[in-house]
């Protein structure tokens, strides 16, 4: 019933707000564009897998990988937010 | 009256579908406007609508095109148009924000509502500021708007980054070019260096005896020791810094003889090409309406860039005292997102999460050779702080493939942050 009621009600439910993976992955797109679509020399991230990008981002802050600046930034965040990271990147449409 | 989830269901069940509907109108949209059209202004209005399309969102800017400062230098050396810096905003009114064109004259931060200069207003629920920077003509003496107009300043990009260039293309062989740094805080710390390398590129293959001189009112810069590391060995004597307690810092300037005076019985000197970067503040407009502090910026709290002094006014970019964030585009598109994502959350009655604020600024020593300087920003004690296990520069020393792969990044930088903002 209740259900019913919010599938026909004639307010408009405001959607989510923004939520943290969010707020993590835009600070991203400075570099590898909106949503992590780039249309430049910097790589896409949006609709990698989430493996993959977690690998890289760990790889990254631990230095097993040797970037440019890609070192210097992922130092900066904490495993679960790389982890928000990867999920949220891999759930976007490239 | 806003519905939260929880509130609807709960009316709902006890009222009943059809005395709701009859008993409550849709709540108007909450209408939010912005003021400055640049990269955080337009990126902010951008992501206001996008993350709500429900709210009523207008962005007053002046009218196009907009340059962008990132990459003007390349400008100064020869190799960009002034249109490949052209943005527009016509996607931004496509994507459904009211994008209105023309000067805000005056803000009543207290009613939320701007004044322009046609005669008409603005009001909202909400108002997002960001005018940039206003150069302080009154703070150098000898430098005002008409002395920019002979010796340019060039650090707004569009007419005084061409009348900059056509100078240089009239330098003789042999010349002297004197570029003058002002104290900080000033948009983009590590520009004037890029600026001097860029030229000095461009000296070196088209007047090869000309001499470029960096007077600086401070002794350490950004990036530093990765500039000077880069100018060594790529141009000599070239280019020459002069630090502020070895004569650099200006303290008068006479723009019909090219001329900048020191203090401390150093120089004159005397220039064929001048270009003289003024110290800055935010503009009058948020001066006038009590939105800045003794330094000249606006405060805010770094949790949405709310100003301190105006609850539900929000400034931020290069107008905002955001230290330890220097005045980037990147550092204001990255509080632009932020704080988009945060109005959008204190409409609804919720909490924004804890923002997470990204600079990253590269610099061209050469059109193939760049650097990098990268830092993390968190709340910490209620104070905007540098993670300290983060950030950095480039590593000194690195090979000229390293420096290569920086210059491409920086390029695919700029791209970015274009079609973010303005695409
Ligand atoms: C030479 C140079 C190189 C740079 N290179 C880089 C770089 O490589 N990377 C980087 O990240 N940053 C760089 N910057 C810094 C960057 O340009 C600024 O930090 C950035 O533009 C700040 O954005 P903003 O939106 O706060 O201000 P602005 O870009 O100045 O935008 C302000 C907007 O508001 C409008 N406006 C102002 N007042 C009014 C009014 N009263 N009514 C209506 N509209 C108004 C203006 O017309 C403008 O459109 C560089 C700067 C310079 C000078």
């Amino acid at each position: 019933m209740l259900a019913a009621l919010l599938l026909l009600a004639p307010l408009r439910l405001p959607a989510e707000a923004p939520g943290r993976g969010f707020g993590l992955a835009a600070a991203c797109f400075g570099c590898h564009g909106t949503d992590g679509v780039s249309r430049g020399a910097i790589p896409s991230l949006a609709g990698r897998s989430e493996r993959f990008l977690l690998l890289a981002l760990g790889e990254y802050r631990s230095g097993a990988s040797s970037g440019t600046v890609m070192n210097r930034i992922a130092r900066g965040y904490s495993d679960e937010e790389l982890a928000l990271l990867a999920a949220w990147f891999a759930g976007r449409r490239e | 009256m806003r519905l939260t989830r929880r509130g609807f269901v709960g009316a709902a069940a006890l009222a009943g579908f059809a005395a709701l509907s009859r008993r409550l109108p849709a709540a108007p949209p909450a209408r939010v406007l912005v003021v400055g059209g640049g990269y955080a202004g337009a990126c902010c209005a951008k992501y206001l609508q996008r993350l709500d399309p429900a709210l009523a969102v207008t962005l007053l800017t002046r009218p196009d095109p907009y340059y962008t400062c990132p990459f003007s230098n390349l400008l100064l050396a020869g190799r960009l148009g002034l249109d490949e810096l052209e943005q527009r905003h016509d996607a931004l009114a496509h994507a459904g924000i009211e994008v209105r064109y023309g000067e805000a004259i005056a803000v009543d931060p207290v009613a939320k509502r701007v004044q322009l200069d046609d005669g008409s207003a603005l009001v909202a629920d909400r108002l997002v500021l960001a005018p940039g920077v206003e150069f302080a003509f009154d703070a150098l003496p000898g430098y005002d708007a008409a002395a920019a107009a002979i010796l340019p300043h060039a650090w707004e990009a569009g007419a005084q980054t061409v009348l900059l260039r056509r100078q240089l293309e009239a330098l003789p062989d042999g010349g002297t070019v004197l570029i003058s740094v002002p104290p900080e805080p000033y948009r983009c710390p590590p520009g004037p260096y890029e600026r001097a390398s860029l030229i000095a590129w461009w000296l070196r293959r088209a007047r090869p005896r000309a001499k470029l001189l960096i007077l600086d009112a401070k002794d350490r810069f950004s990036k530093q020791a990765l500039f000077r590391e880069g100018w060594q060995a790529l141009y000599g004597q070239q280019l020459e810094w002069v630090p502020g307690s070895d004569g650099g810092r200006i303290e008068r300037v006479e723009a019909a003889t090219r001329t900048l005076h020191a203090g401390f019985g150093f120089g004159p000197y005397r220039g064929d090409v001048v270009n003289v970067i003024p110290p800055q503040r935010a503009p009058k407009l948020l001066r006038e309406a009590g939105l800045t502090d003794a330094s000249g910026w606006c405060p805010v709290s770094p949790l949405a860039f709310e100003s301190s002094r105006h609850p539900g006014v929000h400034v931020l970019g290069d107008a905002a005292d955001a230290a330890p964030m220097p005045k980037s585009a990147y550092s204001a598109t990255s509080q632009a997102r932020a704080v988009a994502a945060a109005i959008v959350a204190q409409l609804r009655g919720e909490v924004p999460a804890a923002p997470v604020y990204l600079n990253t600024c590269y610099s061209l020593l050469a059109p193939d050779y760049g650097i990098s300087i990268a830092a993390v920003y968190r709340v910490a004690d209620g104070r905007l702080t540098a993670v300290p296990e983060a950030g950095g520069t480039s590593p000194l020393a690195a090979d000229a493939a390293f420096r290569a792969r920086e210059a491409v990044f920086a390029a695919g930088t700029w791209t970015s942050l274009n079609a973010d903002a303005f695409g």
